[in-house]
């Protein structure tokens, strides 16, 4: 059957949909364990960004500030086009009061300090360490105040990251790397690549845990395929686009079956012959809740 | 559990929040200033959050009591409804909150007080007439008593305003707090159900049937008022006979001449709400087949809701008298 050959011809053009996790780091140096952790390989190119990566991990190394962190966010989701979820962790060193050095803190809030903006990520993962309030400030703060953590960049890279996926799936962790006894002007390199290290399991717990979020809205791999066997097969539409991948999804919710192996489709000779005639099969397909019938 | 606590600063200091985050030391408690600005927000998921909801406790400022939808009234007079609380514990996937909110945190509105005082007001405006309150629109009624003691603290209220009636409307078996006090007469717990295939399939985390029909002999053996509501029908091929057996386990199990109601309602949604839980659920059932948009509205095709309902009234009414059967007055 024609629609079948195609597999083997279309199968070369098959976007990627596994779910992605990428991390925002503002320098080199905070990257750096969480590169040799993941086994990240720098991505070649003119970037504007350095970018390391693996087959589901990007790491964008963004600069300091909320306008560098947003523009690389920014950068990363639009090269990666993903049609499917993905995961975004925020990863660097912070200032606060009273934590001790070397805690790691996970955001359950983001305040611009600039806007007063907030912002509150999901945490329906299972929090790996004490969760606090991140208010990210243009300088480095050297006054705390109350419980909270001082960075540079939640703030900017939470308002891009939103803009692409849901806050369940877009977290902020932070390694306090100066407070009242510690200031920050006596953290160096050497330190901060040794305070992220130290939290690299947790940082890895972290990313496991969003990663299995995204895998339970990664679309039907068949579906996904059909999909993009059938588009090349004519000219559809945005709205028959839609309408076929709706129709699609109706599919396998009723059964288990190939949709490309069941019918018949070749003798179809555009989108709207083939959409009527996916429709007709549906209307006609058996409709059961019994725990067996798939 | 819940992931987190989310507390509007307005209410911090009451006595009904301090007792209820004390309950739970080990989580996360973010203080905020109107529960909106978590729950309203862009950009979350509501399949994801189920996981692990969250719990806002907030303050409702004003529209304590909404007229009622005519799908929901049980007796002549004034009809309202009222939720003290938005989402519910349950995951039904028929249920219209996946469609209509953004969040699936739970968020309990601590002034009770409030509600109860625009409930008199709504009363004494009309003491000509009886006046219905339904709760268990925007929530389960009775599902988060144990945290809520929502229903510990309105039944006595109904009970002193004789020319009120409160509906609960529940899938649950949390009826500790109405075994503990006397039955109170204006009260109707009603209890909601498909046959079990399709429970079993779409009402996630929900009591099964046995469960309930025992709370139900239970409140009934105590002299509480119950109603049944048989809402939404869903379509199965096998619907007649699954519909069959529901009906036979619950009437030959519960007391009938001591039921207050009875009432069927059809599946039907906004479309607006459909798209989005179709999209969150892209491989659920329910949303794959059958269906017909009309008017804005998605529901069974007209020929399958025709004799869906035809069915299972004639069925009902050979359980029940005409005078208990509240038929879905939609057109
Ligand atoms: S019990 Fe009612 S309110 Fe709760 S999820 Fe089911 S339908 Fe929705």
């Amino acid at each position: 059957m024609r629609f079948r050959d195609e597999v083997v011809i279309s199968n070369h053009h098959v976007v990627n949909h596994m779910p992605m996790l990428n991390f925002v780091v503002a320098l080199s140096v905070e990257a750096k364990p969480i590169i040799q952790h993941f086994r990240l390989r720098k991505i070649p190119g003119n970037h504007g960004f350095t970018i390391f990566s693996n087959e589901t991990i990007e790491l964008i190394v963004s600069g300091v500030g909320t306008v560098a962190a947003a523009a690389a966010t920014g950068y990363l989701a639009a090269r990666q086009r993903n049609e499917g979820a993905a995961a975004w962790l925020n990863i660097g060193i912070a200032g606060s009061l009273s934590r001790d050095v070397g805690d790691a803190v996970l955001a359950h809030r983001v305040i611009d300090a600039t806007d007063g903006r907030r912002y509150y990520p999901s945490l329906i993962i299972n929090p790996m360490c004490e969760t606090a309030s991140i208010i990210t400030v243009p300088k480095p703060a050297t006054i705390y105040s109350g419980d909270r953590v001082y960075d540079m960049e939640a703030a900017g890279f939470y308002a891009a990251a939103t803009r692409f996926n849901s806050n369940e799936l877009i977290h902020c962790l932070k390694v306090i790397s100066d407070n009242q006894h510690n200031s920050v002007d006596n953290v160096n390199a050497t330190q901060v690549h040794a305070l992220i290290t130290a939290q690299i399991g947790k940082i890895a717990q972290l990313a496991n845990e969003v990663q299995s979020l995204t895998e339970q809205l990664a679309p039907n791999s068949m579906h996904t395929d059909d999909y993009h066997i059938i588009i090349k097969r004519f000219h559809f539409t945005v709205s028959q686009q839609l309408q076929l991948k709706s129709q699609l999804n109706h599919w396998y919710a009723l059964t288990n079956c190939s949709l490309l192996n069941e019918l018949k489709l070749h003798h179809c000779r555009n989108a709207k012959t083939l959409l009527a005639e996916l429709q007709n099969n549906l209307d006609a397909m058996p409709l059961s809740y019994q725990p067996s019938f798939r | 559990m819940f992931s987190a606590i989310y507390i509007e600063e307005e209410i911090y200091s009451f006595s009904r929040v301090q007792e209820i985050i004390e309950r739970y030391p080990q989580l996360p408690k973010v203080k905020i200033e109107r529960y909106g600005e978590v729950f309203n927000r862009k950009a979350q998921n509501f399949r994801l959050q189920k996981f692990k909801p969250a719990l806002i406790l907030a303050k409702k400022h004003n529209k304590f009591s909404l007229p009622a939808p005519q799908e929901y009234r049980i007796g002549e007079g004034g009809s309202y409804y009222f939720s003290h609380m938005l989402n519910c514990v349950y995951d039904c996937r028929y249920c219209f909150l996946q469609g209509m909110y953004r969040s699936a945190h739970y968020v309990l509105f601590v002034n009770y007080e409030d509600f109860a005082l625009d409930i008199k007001h709504k009363a004494e405006a009309q003491n000509d007439k009886t006046n219905y309150f339904y709760s268990g629109y925007d929530c389960d009624s009775l599902a988060f008593e144990p945290l809520s003691q929502f229903a510990a603290y309105f039944l006595p209220f109904f009970k002193c305003h004789a020319n009120t009636v409160l509906e609960l409307r529940t899938k649950s078996t949390q009826i500790r707090s109405l075994l503990n006090m006397q039955p109170i007469e204006n009260c109707i717990v009603a209890f909601s159900f498909t046959p079990t295939i399709i429970s079993q399939a779409l009402e996630h985390k929900v009591p099964s049937i046995i469960k309930r029909i025992d709370a139900i002999k239970k409140l009934q053996q105590c002299g509480w008022k119950v109603g049944l509501r048989f809402d939404p029908l869903i379509y199965d091929d096998n619907y007649a006979e699954y519909y069959r057996e529901l009906f036979e386990s619950v009437f030959n199990q519960i007391n009938i001449d001591e039921l207050h109601s009875v009432s069927m309602g059809v599946f039907r949604l906004p479309e607006t709400y459909f798209r989005n839980m179709a999209k969150l659920y892209p491989d659920e059932k329910l949303f794959a087949a059958k269906l017909n948009k009309q008017q804005g509205m998605i529901s069974y095709y007209p020929a399958i809701e025709q004799a869906m309902v035809q069915y299972c009234e004639q069925m009902l009414l050979r359980y029940i008298p005409k005078h208990k059967y509240f038929p879905c007055t939609l057109g």
